[in-house]
């Protein structure tokens, strides 16, 4: 159990708070992965080709409410004590999260109406837990000292899965001032296990008159686990087959779509925005749904001192108690289908280029056609619908062109739980080499441990232009 | 700050970028130790209901059992390190009563035994008893958790059927446990 706690600790709260709010990566189009975060990002080359497997590695994982350094810092005080105060420090609002992307093939080219279109694929996993702030106070310290405290089972929310993407998009520029972009998702997932919109009350009450000390009460309780992938893998004879089978359309499968359109204000002013993920995933391979539903009073055991006759059995009143529960909990496991959305992301941006590229310049930017600034300072806005609300962000970040071949993003970002969120990424262009990377809340590398989130992205493309 | 140098910085950030001042072998250290209570049982006798016990009829008894399957529990065997059982009688029947409690195994072999004196009370004016029985040493522990039946029996020395008024009991329990 301890090591379980451990585990998840650790895993939990390295990372970026919102998970894939690629705050970088948004709008920075010497990157050909930002057309994933805007489809219609206007890519300065006419061809790119990512490495396979190395063209996007993003990391992502974070906790809202304590950090690795809360729990694990090296101190007099010991871990249990830190552990209660973190729980105390947190409430239901808060959350883990972890997202990792690897994408293993993509790739992007101009076709001669100047559309760019791209293609490809990429792995993900995405794991988000609510902090049950009612059950840990009940796990950790039990009921003993919450008598007459209402414990909420609604808190339990968790949604986790594991899939595929096949996309392939297109970005067009329709007139001078308005590019749109569009990506068709296929979505083939390989694993998935949620637990949400649960509702019901855990209570211990003590009242005079009643027939014992307590009353436990269970009221209204619903609650469900969905899970799909799960049993096909664990039970499979070669799980890693059952895994690529699975990723590779043989498991639940799902459709969505990315938009996006940047607009150009006036020669300074642009606006970009885009909703990502705008789809689902039906389940109805594999599905497995554990329900239990009802409501019910304990209050021990009543000896009805029956009178027996020698050798007689008494009364089985555990067997009754265990058999009453069953009844006032039916719990089911049940396979039939359900839909799952996907955590949709709406990102949008209003910046204002400006620079000249060098002293002497006339050109008051790289390219007079486009509005490629050289510098470009803005607001960016980040949304992702969650089980609960939206987890919203807002960026305040400055681009700029350093070198004809390096340029570099900073952002500052802001978000109900935390002010100080610094990010940097910088690519770089060498020939036709396109290296890229970007890391969140990088004022806490001095000590990972202390970041309630961090957050990493990194990738090699090939990049051609026909001039 | 020139950007280049801004760049630079956060480029060199990010490479020695560490874990500092932090433990993980702490997680050893981690410890759960959850305090639950649960009711027990709970009963209301009157005194038609006692019989005459023994083979001549020397005492008069009710006595029930039940089974409590998750005491000897190989998780509660190993986690539990301290246990409290609380017992309150209501007593309206003008006679002292001697309560009972065993705690045993399924083959009926008694762990754990206690006796609770109970006062006489009236109609009119009950007499409440409590007791507070404390389980928190290997020696007591042990038999606790070896035990998965209770049984309960309440006795008098002399009969109680003419009497009026009823014996009450409620119960609970308390598991402090560490894992």
């Amino acid at each position: 159990m301890r090591n379980l706690l451990a585990f998840l600790t650790v895993l939990l709260m390295g990372a970026g708070m919102l998970a894939q709010n690629k705050t970088i990566v948004f709008g920075y189009e010497d990157i050909p992965q930002s057309l994933l975060v805007n489809p219609a990002a206007d890519m300065p080359q006419d061809f790119h080709a990512g490495l396979p497997g190395l063209s996007q590695v993003y990391l992502h994982g974070g906790s809202s409410g304590v950090s690795a350094f809360d729990i694990f810092q090296e101190s007099s005080t010991d871990i249990n004590q830190r552990i209660t105060e973190a729980i105390a420090g947190m409430n239901f609002r808060d959350f883990f999260t972890v997202n990792q992307q690897l994408e293993i093939l993509s790739a992007g080219w101009r076709n001669n109406k100047g559309d760019y279109w791209s293609a490809g694929l990429y792995q993900e996993l995405d794991v988000l837990a609510y902090f049950p702030e009612d059950l840990a106070d009940l796990a950790w310290e039990g009921n003993r000292n919450y008598i007459g405290r209402s414990f909420d089972l609604g808190q339990l929310s968790v949604t986790s899965e594991v899939l595929m993407v096949y996309h392939v998009g297109i970005s067009r520029q329709f007139n001078k001032n308005l590019r749109v972009g569009a990506r068709a998702k296929l979505y083939s997932n390989i694993a998935h296990a949620s637990s949400t919109g649960n509702q019901g009350t855990f209570v211990t009450t003590e009242n005079p008159g009643t027939v014992n000390i307590y009353e436990h009460i269970v009221t209204n309780a619903d609650l469900e686990v969905r899970t799909s992938g799960i049993d096909a893998i664990s039970e499979a004879g070669s799980p890693g087959k059952e895994v690529a089978k699975r990723a590779m359309l043989g498991g639940n499968l799902g459709v969505g779509v990315d938009l996006g359109i940047s607009y150009d204000w006036n020669r300074n002013w642009t606006f970009d925005a885009s909703i990502l993920d705008l789809g689902f995933v039906y389940h109805s391979n594999d599905v497995k749904r554990y329900t239990a539903r009802g409501d019910y009073v304990l209050n021990g055991i009543e000896f009805i001192f029956p009178p027996l006759s020698d050798g007689q059995r008494t009364v089985d009143y555990y067997r009754r108690l265990t058999d009453d529960l069953d009844e006032a909990f039916p719990r089911d496991t049940l396979s039939t289908a359900y839909l799952q959305m996907r955590p949709t992301k709406v990102n949008a941006a209003i910046s204002y280029g400006f620079g000249t590229f060098g002293e002497g310049e006339d050109c008051n930017c790289l390219n007079k056609e486009s509005t490629r600034w050289r510098e470009r300072l803005g607001l960016q806005f980040f949304s992702v619908i969650r089980p609960r609300r939206p987890h919203m962000a807002l960026s305040a970040f400055y681009y700029r062109r350093l070198t004809g071949f390096l340029s570099a993003k900073i952002a500052y970002t802001v978000d109900e739980y935390s002010a100080s969120n610094l990010g940097a990424g910088f690519a770089a262009d060498i020939g036709p080499v396109n290296f890229y990377f970007t890391v969140d809340n990088i004022l806490r590398y001095g000590n990972v441990a202390r970041a309630k989130n961090v957050s990493l992205q990194l990738g090699l493309n090939l990049k051609l232009s026909r001039e | 700050m020139r950007p280049k140098a801004l760049f630079l910085i956060a480029l060199i950030c990010c490479m020695t970028s560490c874990i500092k001042d932090t433990d993980f072998e702490q997680a050893d250290q981690i410890t759960l130790s959850p305090e639950y209570e649960l009711d027990l049982v709970y009963f209301t006798v009157d005194p038609t209901m006692f019989t005459a016990v023994g083979e001549l009829g020397e005492a008069f008894r009710v006595s029930d059992t039940t089974n409590i399957r998750f005491l000897d529990d190989s998780f509660i065997q190993e986690s539990l390190v301290r246990a409290e059982v609380f017992f309150k009688l209501t007593n309206s029947i003008p006679r002292d009563f001697q309560l009972e409690v065993e705690f045993m195994t399924l083959n009926n072999e008694v762990q754990y035994q206690f006796d609770i004196p109970i006062a006489a009370g009236t109609v009119a004016a009950p007499v409440i008893t409590e007791h507070l029985e404390v389980f928190d040493t290997a020696a007591e522990l042990g038999p606790l958790t070896s035990s998965s039946r209770v049984v309960i029996s309440v006795s008098s020395p002399e009969t109680v059927e003419t009497l009026d008024g009823t014996l009450n009991l409620q119960s609970k329990s308390a598991y402090f446990l560490e894992f």
